[in-house]
């Protein structure tokens, strides 16, 4: 008998409406995990280039992990993916909440959907039966009255539902899935996808533990956490994930109109702290989780911020807030609510919206394109309705739907330049003129700019902390680019491939040899830290073979040109990102990760990993380029 | 602020700093919570506060008085906001 999974992928045909189950052997799972993994898998094996990833024969995949369902910190979580309709290479989100478990205690480790739907449909997966129901009555419906209905017409107000929302609905390239109402997988507009697919949620309930091996190492690592977590995670309980927000700002690498500062004047009037003090009115968590880092806010008039939608993230509170020149905290947490309500990611909305505002300041769209809108820093009123526009596709919003790089191409006169994406995403809320190894995290990057498997410079500064467990023994500068950087770098990234396989949080404190024996205990596989690391490593060359066959390759591992230039002013003022140092860096990843100085990974590298597979899917240049 | 509450003027018994903690530092608090008052004797540095308080220096990332960045070296004032913040990730 299989431990930590059923042995059973979901197949939904949307255009006939058949459903199937595809039962992969137990080597597919200790190869791949699930999550990224699983994801990188279907969509190398089934999703070709010129796929369109709006039509039907794009894939969208739901995929929690081997660990996912089975209660311990960290398990609240499962990846989304396809081919990204923002970035035209491979999409992939993490969301946390319950749904994923659920999904799992339903009796199925993933579903794989193609085609595409007549009419609106979800699907309802319960204790491993499953059925596609009409959901025209859905449509058009925000994300909470969606679950409200839902629950209501399956009788069960334990049903755990995952959804597109309106901007999904509305194909908008911003648009997120939502899990629980408060948790969104919010990158590569993958809501866009399951729009495109009149696909409008997936609701699962199950009452069916998953199986484990060994239960009391399960459990002894779960009472490790609940004994030990506010040793390292006091500040994330009690301010949230923006407990660290004036900090950055302090340092100058808080993005603030549009990247063009990294020092905001209204800092503390967004930060976690204050959002504690002003309008915090509970804290939420996810599943079997005791650190409850999740926000719930509450405001009277004007906005009347509504707590089931939770509250604003760090990321949220950046890009809505100081990126935007917003410094009002009550204004954002609308923001919040609103995107969270139509189903957006709040980095690219906010980046988009910071992105117009530049434009417009700058004289390349004016009051006649923005339907009357003064879209100016520090504009409340104004941020607040381009988010509804977006989500609506409405006016002047319709255009920012397409995120700011398709936007900028659009508006012309220059605008690229403020377009802060890479390869077409919305930087997040982390400067690389800070975080210089970051910067470089950004570049190579399957999904475009991503701060969650990427490094954090400022981490390793005065401890290497964790990292010991890769060999890394000295602490270094934040801007430092040289190769024990780029090994830095590269076992982070690997390090968070793994995490997104598994699928677990980032934030819980979980130590290195924790991670291992959590897939051991609950597997039963003879399980180390190698074999967990190869297990990301593996998952990032399956997503580098995608993305070279889509067209993505070391030319395309760029960076915005604004991070080359100097802060003007504030704390960093002077500081850029050195090109010359970035290029090298970007190289020196390729070497360690086994690839050619363009980025290929070589055929003895993909059999080192045990996916010599993959290099039939490598273009016929790059296996020449490889040597294959 | 008065002239008489400055580092070094000999009011020590009087005079303290504002400390407020940042991210992951209050388990070094002792229980005083996220902000609170440090008395500031003459001629202590931000790393002899620190030190003081108990916090160790590696788990700092950067230390500001007054919302400004300074070094460890630097000499509080009586009055002085003390930032202190521990390294962040995302979110």
């Amino acid at each position: 008998m299989s431990n930590g999974y059923w042995g059973k992928i979901m197949r939904v045909n949307l255009t006939d409406g058949t459903i199937g189950t595809e039962t992969p052997p137990e080597q597919f799972y200790r190869a791949y995990y699930g999550g990224r993994g699983l994801i990188a898998y279907y969509l190398l094996k089934e999703v070709p280039p010129g796929t369109d990833p709006l039509g039907p024969d794009n894939r969208f995949i739901v995929a929690p992990g081997v660990v996912t369902g089975v209660p311990y910190a960290g398990a609240g979580r499962n990846s989304y993916g396809a081919l990204s309709p923002l970035t035209d290479a491979y999409g992939e989100g993490e969301g946390g909440g319950f749904f994923g478990a659920e999904l799992k205690r339903a009796g199925v480790d993933a579903v794989v959907f193609e085609g595409a739907s007549a009419k609106p449909v979800y699907l309802y997966v319960h204790d491993g039966e499953a059925e596609l129901r009409d959901a025209s009555h859905l449509w058009g419906k925000t994300t909470g009255e969606v679950e409200e209905l839902v629950q209501e017409e399956l009788g069960d107000k334990r049903v755990r539902v995952a959804q597109c929302g309106i901007a999904g609905e509305n194909m908008s390239r911003l648009a997120a899935v939502c899990n629980d109402l408060t948790h969104y997988a919010g990158r590569a507009g993958l809501g866009a996808v399951m729009g495109a697919k009149k696909l409008k949620a997936i609701v699962a309930r199950g009452t069916t533990a998953v199986p484990v091996a060994d239960a009391d190492k399960v459990r002894e690592l779960a009472r490790w956490m609940v004994e030990h977590w506010n040793e390292s995670s006091q500040g994330l309980h009690d301010h949230g994930t923006a407990s660290g927000l004036v900090g950055l700002s302090t340092s100058g690498g808080l993005p603030t109109r549009n990247f063009q500062q990294g020092h905001f004047e209204g800092a503390e009037k967004i930060s976690g702290q204050t959002m504690t003090e002003k309008i915090l009115i509970d804290r939420d968590t996810c599943f079997a989780c005791p650190i409850r880092c999740k926000r719930v806010v509450k405001t009277g008039p004007p906005h009347n911020v509504d707590p089931k939608y939770g509250g604003p993230e760090y990321e949220t509170l950046g890009s809505l807030g100081s990126l935007c020149g917003v410094d009002d905290l009550e204004a954002v947490a609308k923001a919040n609510e609103l995107c969270n309500a139509y189903g957006l990611d709040t980095i690219g909305v906010g980046v988009t919206i910071a992105f117009a505002m530049e434009c417009f300041e700058n004289g390349l769209i004016t009051k006649e394109d923005t339907g009357g809108v003064e879209l100016r820093f520090g504009n409340a009123a104004a941020m607040l309705e381009m988010v509804e526009k977006i989500a609506r596709r409405e006016g002047f919003g319709d255009l920012l739907a397409e995120g700011s790089y398709r936007a900028a191409q659009k508006i012309g006169k220059g605008a690229e330049q403020y377009s802060v994406s890479v390869k077409k995403q919305e930087v997040p809320m982390h400067e690389p003129r800070l975080k210089h190894g970051l910067g470089v995290g950004y570049s190579l990057s399957p999904t475009g700019a991503d701060h969650c498997h990427n490094i954090h410079d400022t981490g390793y500064t005065k401890s290497v902390g964790s990292a010991a467990g890769w060999g890394v023994l000295e602490p270094m500068p934040a801007d430092y680019l040289g190769a024990e950087k780029v090994r830095l770098l590269m076992y982070n990234t690997i390090m968070k491939s793994a995490n997104n396989c598994m699928v677990i949080c980032q934030f819980v404190p979980w130590r290195l040899e924790h991670l291992a024996g959590l897939v051991e205990g609950i597997t039963g596989w003879n399980h180390t830290h190698f074999e967990l690391m190869k297990v990301g490593e593996r998952a990032i060359n399956l997503t580098r073979v995608f993305n070279l066959r889509q067209g993505f390759g070391a030319a395309e591992d760029t960076l915005t040109e604004r991070f080359f230039e100097p802060f003007k002013d504030g704390p960093l003022a002077g500081a850029r990102v050195d090109r010359d140092a970035w290029q090298k860096a970007k190289v020196t990843y390729y070497r360690m990760m086994g690839w050619t100085d363009d980025g290929v990974p070589t055929p003895e590298k993909l059999h080192e990993l045990g996916i010599g597979w993959a290099i039939d899917y490598l273009p016929a240049d790059a296996r020449r380029e490889a040597g294959a | 602020m008065a002239l008489s509450s400055r580092a070094g003027s000999g009011q020590e018994s009087q005079e303290s700093v504002r400390v407020r903690l940042f991210g992951e530092l209050v388990r070094f608090a002792a229980g005083r919570g996220y902000e609170f008052e440090w008395p500031l004797a003459t001629g202590q540095t931000v790393a002899d506060i620190l030190a003081a308080i108990g916090i160790p220096e590696a788990e700092v990332w950067m230390v500001a008085i007054n919302g400004t960045k300074v070094p460890g070296t630097t000499q509080p004032r009586a009055g002085d906001q003390l930032m202190v913040f521990s390294p962040v990730g995302g979110g």
